[in-house]
């Protein structure tokens, strides 16, 4: 297989993450005070709300790449990702801190366990309807997500029922606690920027390439010898597993749950999240879940600043799922990306006389 | 059997919910056959009737000057099943384009898309708060004698009779007249035989002469109708709020797949079976309180089993024996 430029690779790509996600606390706290002529703080034991709601952005971001995967490569919609999200991040709540046990488990032997559950749960769910084309495994996530939902809501013994789990401890590694948001903005960055290497490498891998020959069409994958169907269960796994390891992150970040945060609302949100970002574009999935997360507070903002524009959380999403998917299926960053392109080759005439070898490289 | 009354009376009320599922459940049946979409804002539908009915009757009560300005009911349920449809219509003519090239994750979101965006308009207009709608007749509910008359060695000592709401008795006569006329519409008239066309084969409907994005906005129209009429006879029983689409919408999704998806006869017999169980599983202890799960607990087994639906299942059932 031969290599494109350095700078489309993902080595570069993740590099340069990592050297921006290293920055973004010193800049997000130490600019402010800078510009006060006051002295820059000791970074790591500090707390701030920009960074939480960046936390978040990453934390979204490991969900919303998982679900890019399944949606642009598989070409099946999850309306229930929530759900996965929800047993990773309960899992872990219970596990750690559930009013039902009388011992309980260190949050990073948790962590494991809730994603080995999910993942066996995604193939449970996943074999009978990826054999089949079409919608069957919208209705079956959509489907799971409820009962996943009432459960949480009505097991109160268990799950503290709508009042949540409360106490829930966080990450530790030894006398390493992340116990501040510089700790845990690293640690959801960092996770992010993993999850999205991940996600990559396996679009660029046999796995891969057998996916995008999914894309292209199944009849045709399907002629070849790739098996569709594992293939399929194969991302809806990863996906699932993704989704159960951003809920244990959140469950030890926020150190309360509740049921509303695992809802069929933030199923939605999480698919705004991938049309946003584009269909099959793993780098997109950063993009969509920062803009719907500051979306997301700026409309909370703007509820609370004028009661006349309460709740508008859902007519946004509704208006963006709407938008988007009939004018560029293909998702609002894809849809950019292509008509920047088209506008690059358009001011200069093609000076290729004869076609170079393309190496297809999706970033 | 102490409880043989108690089981009748809640094999009503299960009748009259599944009725409405039911009818839910045709609404889709009829969009997926024409389109080979699932309409995931079909319970929107029966949220606008519901809203639109309480909206229309209840016209302007708080203006002084607009006092005596209500709608009579009749006239108010068909302004409301009318509005309903010219969403559905805009609903159809919106998902035009992005059927021709035929995604299907494209037009499930854009179904969902619609859904979210008509409950946060619905909750913009009408708040979040649910509210009482006129029943169609405003009369007393009756008790049948019916159970009275059974031995009292099946009834227990203390009989009671089965209660019977005037508006139950409403919501499943719709379900019947709205099959009743489906049926003739479909198998009948013109129009309905050339909406079955498109479902059977969309380009073989097309050269026979069919005007084929005609008969799919159609099917968005009708099935907006029906779930709007549905939603009206519903909310004098259940209230109307701004989401109540979505559980509607959802246990007639359940009992469409259930019914296998694109079967008619099977919708509705899904549909009545699904109130049924559904009602019933509140009498067995400790599940009351997951009543609302039984639905997709149900859903997700049937897609498990067998995901072409009961029919399916039956037939090779048959098969094998």
């Amino acid at each position: 297989m031969k290599r494109g430029p350095f700078f489309t690779s993902t080595f570069f790509w993740a590099l340069i993450g990592l050297v921006v996600i290293a920055f973004i606390p010193w800049w997000v706290i130490n600019l402010p005070l800078l510009l006060h002529h006051q002295h820059t703080v000791h970074l790591l034991s500090q707390n701030n709300y920009l960074l939480h709601v960046l936390s978040m952005a990453a934390i979204f971001t490991i969900l919303a790449v998982g679900l890019n995967l399944l949606m642009g490569y598989a070409g099946q919609v999850s309306l229930g990702h929530a759900a996965f999200y929800g047993l990773g991040a309960y899992t872990s709540g219970i596990l750690t801190a559930g009013p039902s046990l009388t011992q309980h488990l260190a949050p990073l032997l948790a962590l494991p366990i809730g994603i080995v559950l999910t993942a066996v749960v995604a193939l449970l769910i996943g074999m009978p309807c990826l054999r089949l084309r079409g919608h069957y495994l919208a209705m079956a996530t959509l489907g799971f997500g409820w009962i996943i939902f009432i459960v949480l809501q009505q097991w109160s013994d268990v799950t503290g029922g709508i009042s949540g789990l409360t106490g829930i401890p966080p990450l530790a590694m030894g006398r390493f606690a992340f116990n501040s948001d510089v700790k845990w903005f690293y640690l959801t960055g960092g996770s992010a920027l993993l999850a999205l290497v991940l996600c990559a490498n396996v679009v660029n891998s046999r796995v891969g390439r057998a996916l995008r020959a999914l894309h292209g069409g199944e009849n045709a994958a399907a002629t070849l010898g790739v098996n569709v169907a594992r293939y399929k269960v194969l991302v809806f796994m990863l996906a699932a597993a993704l989704a159960a390891f951003a809920g244990s992150l959140y469950a030890h970040k926020a150190n309360f749950i509740s049921p509303n945060s695992f809802g069929f609302i933030i199923s939605v949100e999480l698919v705004v999240m991938v049309v946003v970002g584009g269909m099959a574009s793993v780098w997109g999935a950063v993009v969509g879940a920062a803009a719907i997360t500051f979306l997301f507070e700026w409309l909370t903002d703007l509820g609370q600043q004028y009661p006349a524009f309460q709740d508008m959380h859902g007519i946004a999403y509704g208006l963006i799922l709407v938008l988007v998917m009939v004018f560029m299926p293909s998702g609002l960053t894809v849809a950019v990306r292509d008509l920047v392109v088209r506008f690059a080759r358009r001011r200069r005439p093609a000076p290729v006389p004869h076609p170079a070898p393309r190496e297809v490289t999706r970033v | 059997m102490q409880q043989l009354p108690d089981i009748l009376q809640y094999l009503f009320v299960g009748l009259a919910t599944g009725s409405i599922y039911a009818i839910v459940a045709v609404g889709f049946t009829i969009i997926f056959s024409s389109t080979q979409v699932v309409n995931f804002a079909q319970g929107e539908f029966v949220m606008l009737g519901a809203m639109g009915t309480y909206m229309l009757t209840t016209w302007n009560w708080r203006h002084p000057e607009f006092a005596g300005l209500h709608w009579p009911l009749p006239v108010a349920v068909l302004l409301a099943v009318a509005l309903t449809a010219v969403v559905g219509l805009l609903l159809g003519w919106v998902l035009m384009r992005p059927l021709k090239n035929a995604s299907v994750p494209a037009l499930i979101i854009i179904t969902v898309g619609a859904s979210m965006l008509l409950q946060g308009v619905a909750s913009q207009l009408w708040g979040r708060d649910a509210v009482a709608v006129e029943p169609f007749t405003a009369r007393a509910p009756f008790a049948t004698p019916l159970v009275l008359t059974l031995p009292k060695a099946l009834t227990g000592a203390e009989a009671y009779p089965v209660v019977i709401e005037w508006q139950q008795l409403w919501v499943m006569a719709l379900a019947l007249v709205m099959v009743l006329g489906l049926t003739l519409f479909f198998n009948r008239t013109q129009v309905g035989k050339a909406m079955r066309a498109v479902s059977v084969n969309r380009e073989g409907a097309r050269l026979m002469g069919i005007n084929v994005s005609h008969m799919v906005v159609g099917a968005f129209v009708l099935s907006a109708a029906l779930g709007a009429l549905a939603g009206a006879a519903i909310a004098p029983i259940s209230c109307a709020y701004y989401n109540m689409g979505t559980m509607m919408g959802l246990k007639g999704f359940a009992a469409a797949i259930v019914g296998g998806l694109g079967n008619f006869t099977g919708s509705v017999v899904a549909g009545l079976l699904l109130g049924v169980v559904e009602s019933l599983a509140v009498m067995v202890p400790g599940l009351s309180d997951y009543k609302d799960a039984v639905a997709f607990v149900i859903l997700l087994a049937m897609l498990v089993i067998s995901p072409h639906g009961l029919p399916a299942l039956l037939r090779r059932g048959k098969e094998t024996a």
